[in-house]
């Protein structure tokens, strides 16, 4: 604990001097503004929900001066000359105003404050609801301030102006939360203080919703498209009434809302990525893929022939043009009827986009005699994938009357990917007689993923007098992936060197052996969730004040089909020449599909959640929320291997039942100190109970742990907020957390197996966590800084092997344990983003940096020989121009940088560089991995009628 | 499908019956004089002069065991090219096949399959040994048609996958085969992944269809492999590392062999054809004969070095090496740099001898010709006959011969892990190796030294 509270200390202080510039100018920019001489300035808000405007025309029509609001609501008009003036205020929407103010001579400027009020046109009755704008930064900030546990929010606002295109992207822009990329360098997975995907869940609308993802629960977030989102809110401190298998958090993905006024919005915009200035994109011919394997067509007795196998869709084809991206957007609400009771908004998205990576890497292994990292091959792969993401969301509410309210909203999202991929594999170890020479493989595949998400959701809201309320969801929702197909072949090739120090390379032929065959593989999973919310609300008047019980409950039942069918074909004739072009090429199949695999499986899960909360002030300022939760979970599978196979059949059940904490502490209007405690949990994976075996020869082989216990942590949160200006933040925060039972997938010997090292998922003891996080929006007038900044700290304790040399000679092996930190938690993370806007001209222009320190990738078995991820600083730019009233043309840039995806081993380069010096310069690190995926443009307009 | 969930306690874990009752798992079914079929879980003796019909998975639980007494035929008509997938004999505790040389054991397919043009039928399984398998012991026993496919997913094997003829996975398990006959097995004949084996005076043919060896050990194997001859293997003869996560090293005594004509039937260039130490393994390599292999004895630079110690290992090459790329002998050490620069100079000794004939009683060593191997290498077929099989030839010593007396008895002790095995008394001494290098020594035959395969007459049509 000593050693733990020291480097802590340490840690902060050099975080502390590293970041003293930043510290010093977050005080510059809280202290209050100097008045300048001649000047008048000041704020301009709505007068009812002091909401700042942005856009308001101030004028001194005396001196034909004038300015427009900046994004904060302020203004200013400069030298002005001493005297007695009128300022006119007007603004579309509201009353128009004027105020006297007096110039004195000799500096002092003047401030004004200015609240306009609403122009109210409508006659009659007006319906009275909870309308509030949810998707800009000012309601962000509310909600942020107002909310009784630590969240984070992203308006829509925010999102559009931003570089990023899909929600993933987005995320990254908040504290505390790093992302785990896709291959082509895309966001897919948020990291959220320090804590894996898998600690993490995401819902739509406030409810979760199934992931497409072949093995795991999490989503991937790259199948949504940034622009249906009416905002972005991550819970960072789960209360009672939200399920409890998060313990790093929450994303919620709001989509848009019917409006009060007539909507509509449209997005048209192209790009490339500069990948294809330098190389070709390479596609391949997928009109007779099959989307069902021959087997799934026929049978699971069907012998699949060479002729349920087209060549057509495995030979790649060369695009000579470069790519163009395609994006469109449409979204349209309105409210209909009597009353307007009837709200309706349709959207709609569709992206192309053409990207790739450009990957060198070794595979390597570990000296039996130091344990330090050994080359076996040097790899280089290219990729270039195209993207089809597609968005439909449909929301309708309908206000039977101001107690009761309906709605239904659908949504449709679709990802389809299409990959080619051309993997060289020089071999530095196997037959090789000095540099330059030795085996060459070649692998070249082509595949498809397609994930699909349907959810429909039916709610209700009602009141019943005056201090009781009611809501309630019903859910259906489907997700699925789709992998048909996936085919890749190998080849491989000798390079000799001549008599005359020359080298030649041999024909590429095909090795139709286990492992390096021709292979053809379908695999997908089907997930159905139905699901159903119910939570009262009691709001008595009691001790003088307004008091909150909550009690409810939800059920869901998922019902879950995974399949693996592959199939192999061979040679025939065995011998046979790859001049580029498998058409050229004649083969039999050789293994027949797999549908006794093991990955053929049924899986349900019921999960059921109740619970009690209450809300009320203990002393004027202290809020307290406080509740307990219930969760049973049930899972069970039956697989279709043998029966010989263990843990085919399995189930697990448990139950927890979870204490929360919340206070809030109202310093003042401005400033909040919180403290949370809360107590939750992370499930198992559904792949990760499945008793799969995975063998590859030399390899570690790979099992299933249908043992694994889920995971159980405990929070506590402290955070203090200040709130400067209206859309101004600053935040400084710090968590704490205790994980019971952490997974992790690690190489550990299996007694129950001989003793032999197994790659398996598995609970590692008590791990903890903990860091703190420090936020801050400030704007001026046209420019404004978004940053914030989180240092975490995890720690956990696995067995590590270490190989040597005994004292009778022979290589032995022992097994240490090694403290480390968990999986994707990077000490340090940073993000700035610096804003500019400018009302007169219609410009916005946004340059986000995001920082993401050192982290490990991938876990070793080996003790010292972990993969960590450098750190990395990716920068992305994003300009809105108007062109008139109601159309902007934007241009986004990603990736400004080029930033490499890097890996790397921290040891010792001795064995390493043995090889292939030159590929291994640095004495103290092993270079394991770098990918390159160049930069993304995007140009596009978009027209908007309010 | 029908899911029952587990009882209301805490507990958790795979525990369920299957709804589908499948037979008791820990049920063995007794051989009587009745059986005459072999599958599910059995133990017993199958009597001298019988015939079983192996038509389903055979098998043996812990603690369990299966005895064929000399003269037991067992045959299997399942497996077939696109026929898909055969059965095996899955070992949990122990069997015994105690063939005599007057009265050998055979387990292959019934005499109307047996023919030589389905030598890539893959009738049979192999012997798969799991983890606690205790014995398995095979003597003078015939071999055919192993490498049949995979029914389902094991720990091993992928569906649809070709089944090693021998496997086994526990430290503890004793693997002892003598003076047995390996013939048309699709795969790796014995592929130990842990356990202690003894592999002694046996004839490999025809072994791997694009891929195999005769002997393919992995970590936690330890032991000796001797006198064997082995004559058309697809990749190696025998083949040691150390990889797949035993705590054992695989330390393995390679001596007295010989190896003809190894390494043509895999396609990929580089892969070896005729012995390897690799991948942390060690062990002497002494007194062995390569003759017309692909490529010599290679060394792979992660293997360990200390441990390892090459002798008089006699290489002879014939004619061009893969469409004019050289002489065949350029591939043997000292020339082809298949042992790695670095290997230490002081642990190889007396290798390559000027790549003389080694004078076999019957074997036309300078008629080799890769061309020969042409239809092997496009086909994958073990044609001709007698580049894949012994028939008529001898590998026996003319007088003559520069193998005579050309090897080191002395430079080690065999690394002899077996010595007894258990309640039957079965005494397995590890012979010494002899100065005569090959699995034919002049001399020595009363104390178990040499092969003593000398008619080849047991051939299908």
């Amino acid at each position: 604990m000593y050693h733990l509270y020291f480097c802590i200390n340490q840690n902060l202080m050099e975080i502390m001097n590293s970041f003293k510039p930043c510290i010093t100018l977050i005080f510059c920019l809280l202290s209050p503004v100097l008045l300048l001489a001649s000047d008048i300035r000041g704020m301009i808000s709505d007068k009812n929900s002091g909401e700042p405007l942005i856009g308001v025309v101030v004028q001194v029509e005396a001196l034909e001066k004038s300015a427009i609001s900046g994004l904060d609501g302020s203004y200013v008009i400069r030298d002005i000359a001493p005297g007695d003036y009128q300022l006119r205020v007007s603004y579309l929407g509201y009353q128009t105003k004027t105020i006297n103010f007096a110039m004195a001579q000799g500096g002092g400027g003047v401030n004004r404050d200015i609240g306009l009020e609403v122009e109210d046109k409508v006659l009659g009755e007006i319906v009275v609801t909870s309308r509030a704008i949810l998707n800009t930064e000012y309601s962000a900030r509310a909600s942020e301030r107002i909310a009784p546990n630590v969240i984070n929010v992203v308006s829509s606002q925010n999102i559009e102006l931003s570089p990023d295109v899909t929600v993933a992207n987005v995320i990254q822009r908040v504290s505390g939360i790093s992302l785990e990329r896709n291959h082509t360098g895309d966001g897919q997975f948020a990291i959220m203080r320090g804590m894996d995907k898998r600690y993490n869940y995401s819902l739509v609308n406030g409810v979760k919703i199934p992931s497409p993802d072949n093995n795991n629960r999490y989503l991937p977030l790259d199948i949504f498209p940034a622009d249906l989102l009416d905002r972005l809110e991550v819970t960072k401190s789960l209360t009672p009434d939200m399920e409890a298998d998060a313990i790093g958090g929450v994303v919620d993905m709001k989509l848009r809302d019917a409006p009060e006024d007539p909507m509509l919005n449209i997005n048209v915009g192209t790009g490339f990525n500069t990948m294809f200035f330098d190389r070709d994109f390479v596609s391949f011919d997928r009109s007779n893929v099959d989307r069902k394997s021959p087997k799934m067509r026929n049978g699971e007795d069907y012998r699949a022939t060479v002729e349920d196998f087209p060549l057509e869709s495995v030979q790649h084809e060369r695009e000579s043009s470069i790519p163009f991206y395609q994006v469109y957007g449409l979204s349209a609400g309105q409210r209909f009827g009597q009353r307007q009771r009837l709200g309706v908004v349709a959207a709609f998205s569709h992206q192309n986009t053409a990207r790739g990576s450009e990957s060198d890497f070794f595979h390597f292994s570990t000296d039996r005699e130091t344990n330090l990292p050994v080359l076996d091959n040097a790899l280089t792969a290219t990729r270039s994938t195209s993207q089809t993401r597609t968005g439909v969301h449909l929301k309708a509410d309908y206000r039977l009357n101001t107690d009761n309210t309906l709605s239904f909203y659908t949504s449709y999202m679709n990802l389809q990917e299409r990959e080619t991929r051309t993997m060289v594999d020089t071999a530095l170890q196997l037959a090789r007689s000095g540099p330059g020479t030795g085996r060459i493989e070649q692998w070249v595949r082509t595949r498809q993923r397609i994930s699909n998400i349907f959810t429909n959701n039916l709610q209700g809201e009602h009141k019943f007098g005056r201090n009781f309320g009611l809501d309630w969801s019903a859910v259906y929702s489907e997700a699925t992936y789709d992998d048909p197909d996936m085919a890749e072949f190998m080849t491989i090739s000798e390079r000799r060197k001549n008599e005359d120090g020359s080298f030649r390379q041999t024909d590429w032929v095909y090795d139709n052996t286990n492992h390096r065959g021709f292979f053809r593989r379908w695999l997908g999973n089907s997930d159905r969730d139905i699901a159903g919310y119910l939570n009262l609300e009691y709001r008595p008047e009691l001790f003088g004040q307004e008091v909150l019980f909550k009690v409810g409950g939800m059920y869901r039942n998922k019902e879950r089909e995974n399949y693996f069918d592959r199939y192999r074909l061979g040679t025939s004739p065995t011998f046979q020449v790859y001049e580029g072009n498998v058409l050229d090429n004649t083969f039999n199949v050789v293994i027949n599909g797999s549908p006794n695999n093991v990955l053929n499986y049924e899986l349900t899960e019921d999960v059921l959640g109740v619970y009690a909360m209450g809300r009320f002030r203990l002393f004027e300022r202290l809020q307290v929320l406080t509740g307990l939760r219930y969760e049973n979970t049930e899972m069970s599978w039956v697989s279709n291997a043998p029966p010989s196979v263990e843990g085919r059949i399995g189930s697990i059940e448990y139950d927890e039942l979870l204490p929360h904490l919340h206070l809030k502490f109202e310093l003042n209007e401005r400033q909040n100190i919180r403290a949370s405690y809360f107590e939750s949990m992370s499930r198992q994976g559904y792949f990760e109970v499945i008793p799969y075996n995975f063998y590859e020869e030399d390899q570690f082989r790979e099992a299933g742990n249908p043992n694994l216990r889920h995971a159980y942590a405990r929070n506590v949160d402290l955070r203090y907020e200040f709130f400067p200006g209206r859309l101004d933040q600053f935040m400084v925060g710090a968590f704490w957390k205790e994980i019971q039972n952490p997974i992790e997938t690690a190489v550990v010997r299996r007694e129950d197996l001989s003793n032999r090292l197994f790659l398996t998922p598995q609970n590692f003891g008590t791990a903890s966590n903990l860091g703190f996080e420090v936020d801050l929006v400030k704007y001026f007038n046209r420019f404004g800084v978004r940053g914030n900044y989180t240092f975490t700290n995890s720690e956990i304790t696995s067995s590590k092997i270490v190989q040597f040399r005994d004292e009778e000679g022979s290589l032995a092996s022992r097994i240490e344990d090694q403290t480390r930190p968990l999986q994707g938690q990077s000490r340090h993370l940073g993000n700035l983003s610096l804003l500019y806007k400018n009302q007169r001209t219609g410009t916005d222009a946004q340059l986000a940096m995001v920082y993401t320190g050192r982290r490990i990738a991938y876990i070793s078995a080996f003790k010292d020989n972990d993969q960590w991820q450098r750190a990395f600083t990716q920068l992305d730019f994003s300009l809105d121009q108007r062109i008139i009233p109601g159309l902007v043309a934007y241009i986004k840039v990603n990736n400004i940088l080029n930033t490499p995806f890097e890996l790397e081993i921290p040891a010792s380069n001795e064995k390493a560089a043995a090889a292939e010096p030159h590929l291994q310069p640095d004495e103290h690190r092993v270079l394991s991995r770098s990918d390159l995926f160049h930069r993304t443009v995007l140009v596009g307009v978009r027209y908007s009628i309010f | 499908m029908l899911i029952v969930a587990c009882g209301s306690d805490d507990d958790m874990g795979p525990g369920d019956p299957d709804p589908d009752p499948d037979p008791d798992p820990n049920e063995s079914v007794e051989i009587t004089d009745e059986t005459t079929e072999l599958q599910g879980n059995m133990h017993g003796t199958l009597r001298s002069g019988r015939t079983y019909q192996l038509v389903g998975d055979l098998t043996v639980l812990p603690d369990r065991e299966i005895v064929m007494e000399e003269g037991v035929r067992i045959e299997s008509t399942a497996g077939g090219e696109d026929g898909g997938e055969a059965f095996s004999f899955i070992i949990r505790g122990s069997f015994y096949s105690l063939g005599t040389e007057d009265n050998p054991n055979w387990i292959t397919t019934v005499p109307e399959n047996r023919t030589h043009e389905n030598w890539n039928q893959g009738y049979i399984g192999g012997f798969i040994g799991l983890v606690g398998a205790q014995d398995i012991v095979i003597k003078w026993t015939h071999m055919e048609y192993f490498g049949g496919r995979m029914r389902g997913t094991s720990s091993v094997y992928d569906e649809g996958e070709t089944i090693y003829g021998f496997y086994t996975e526990d430290e503890s398990t004793r693997l002892i085969i003598e003076d047995s006959w390996f013939r048309y097995f699709l795969d790796d004949a014995i592929r130990p992944e842990g356990g202690k084996i003894a592999i002694l005076r046996n004839t490999f043919e025809g072994i791997g269809g694009v891929e195999g060896e005769a002997l393919n050990a992995k970590s936690g194997t330890v032991g000796v492999f001797a006198y064997n001859m082995m004559i058309g293997i697809a990749t190696n003869g025998p083949k040691t590392g150390s990889g797949g996560g035993l705590p054992t090293q695989s330390i393995i005594d390679v001596y007295n062999n010989t190896i003809v004509g190894g390494g043509f039937r895999r396609v990929a260039p580089g892969r070896g054809g005729s012995m390897n130490v690799e991948n942390g393994a060690g062990g002497y390599w002494y007194n062995n004969a390569v003759i017309n292999c692909r490529y010599g004895m290679r060394v792979v630079n992660d293997t360990d070095y200390s441990r390892t110690f090459i002798g008089h290992t006699h290489y002879y090459g014939h004619g061009i090496f893969d469409d004019n790329e050289g002489p065949l002998s350029d591939n043997f050490y000292p020339e082809n740099g298949t042992i790695g620069d670095d290997f230490p100079n002081d642990h190889i000794v007396n290798d390559n001898l000027n790549n003389e004939d080694p004078l076999f009683v019957n074997y036309q060593a300078d008629g080799f010709d890769q061309e020969d191997y042409r239809n092997v290498h496009v086909n994958s077929s073990v044609e001709p006959f007698n580049l894949n099989f012994i028939g008529d030839q001898d590998f026996r010593l003319q007088a003559g011969s520069p193998l005579v007396g050309a090897g080191d008895a002395e430079a080690f002790m065999p690394n002899a892990t077996i010595t007894e095995i258990g309640p039957r008394a079965l005494s397995f001494p590890v012979p010494p190796p002899s100065v005569d290098i090959g699995a034919f020594p002049t001399s020595g035959f009363a104390d178990g030294i040499g092969n003593r395969h000398l008619v080849h007459d047991y051939y299908p049509n």
